[in-house]
């Protein structure tokens, strides 16, 4: 008989405990409803930033490349910029030591000028440095993308409704609208300096005869 | 003084190419040039009697600052003066570089006369 009350003290506690929980679950339940609903705005979203990721991830390389042809393209010309004003140069000391006249002034003059321009080459070199820091942040980038695109496939998924979450952001959500973008990306990205598939001179000639 | 023998460092092929015509035009024949530090050590032991260096900072293998630093560090070669040519011109770059103990500063691009007054100076 005595064991009587504690039997029902214990079942009010539990009912009790049970009351505590589902006043929690009443505030809980509206916040994971919050919770989803912002996971799926955001998945969109995070759908675009793989796909514009994955294609600029692409893009990097030749980005890399494109300024290396800048730096060597550069460096040749004006190699044959200065080969050139040698020439010149030596062309006029040979003039002017064959002139009898009396312009040495307006000699020195020339030789200056071929000075100045010799001079103001140096802006290859300048360009070059410039050229080469963009080069060392797109690696930066690059290097970074690299991994990041290795994190993402490392990424164990062990819930069905991860993997349906991962499956949507690595094949996005409107493939139309996808294409399209990556349609417009190819075109602001495109290179209209098409030196590697030069055609030569007599070649152009042969298609207007 | 132009008939002291020169010693001039830097990766660039167009301005190894600039700083041999200016030394030229100021009347320097005995002109040696060097693509980075390590070459440059290499070249000032094996001329043995060079009397001034210009050197660029930024190269590869061994660069400006540390080319300097072996140069004063050593018995042999210390007392060369040094100019350093540069496109790094901020004030810290310049206060880095007298600490290291060169004998005078050019930031790229330079003309000639610059040049001339700051070999003059180093060379004095």
């Amino acid at each position: 008989m005595s064991e009587e009350p504690e039997k029902y003290d214990d079942i009010l506690g539990k009912i009790e405990e049970m009351r505590d929980f589902l006043k929690i679950g009443d505030e809980i339940i509206p916040f994971l409803g919050e919770l989803f609903k912002f996971i799926q705005d955001i998945m969109p979203l995070m759908a675009d930033i793989n796909a514009s990721f994955e294609d600029s991830k692409e893009k990097l390389p030749d980005a890399k490349g494109r300024i290396n042809d800048v730096t060597e393209a550069t460096e040749m010309a004006t190699h044959e910029i200065m080969d050139t004003l040698n020439d010149i140069s030596d062309k006029v000391k040979t003039i002017q030591e064959d002139y009898e006249g009396d312009n040495e002034e307006y000699f020195d003059d020339i030789q200056q000028h071929i000075n100045d321009i010799t001079m103001s080459l140096q802006f290859q070199d300048i360009t070059e440095q410039k050229l080469s820091h963009a080069n060392k942040i797109l690696n930066a980038i690059n290097k970074k993308f690299k991994q990041l695109s290795k994190n993402t496939e490392q990424v164990t998924v062990s819930t069905s409704v991860g993997e349906k979450i991962m499956s949507q952001l690595t094949k996005g959500f409107n493939q139309e609208k996808r294409d399209k973008e990556r349609e417009e990306f190819e075109k602001e990205t495109e290179d209209t300096v098409r030196h590697n598939e030069k055609i030569s001179q007599d070649d152009i000639d042969e298609l207007f005869e | 003084m132009t008939d002291k023998k020169v010693l001039f460092v830097d990766d660039s092929p167009t301005m190894r190419r600039i700083i041999q015509n200016s030394l030229e035009e100021i009347g320097f024949d005995d002109i040696v040039g060097a693509e980075h530090g390590v070459e440059a050590m290499t070249k000032l032991k094996d001329e043995g009697d060079i009397e001034l260096i210009l050197t660029d900072w930024n190269m590869p293998e061994m660069d400006g600052e540390e080319f300097v630093k072996e140069v004063k560090d050593s018995d042999t070669f210390s007392d060369i003066p040094i100019l350093m040519i540069t496109t790094r011109g901020m004030k810290d770059d310049v206060i880095t570089a007298v600490k290291m103990g060169v004998d005078g500063y050019i930031v790229k691009p330079f003309d000639a006369e610059t040049l001339q007054s700051k070999i003059n100076k180093a060379i004095s």
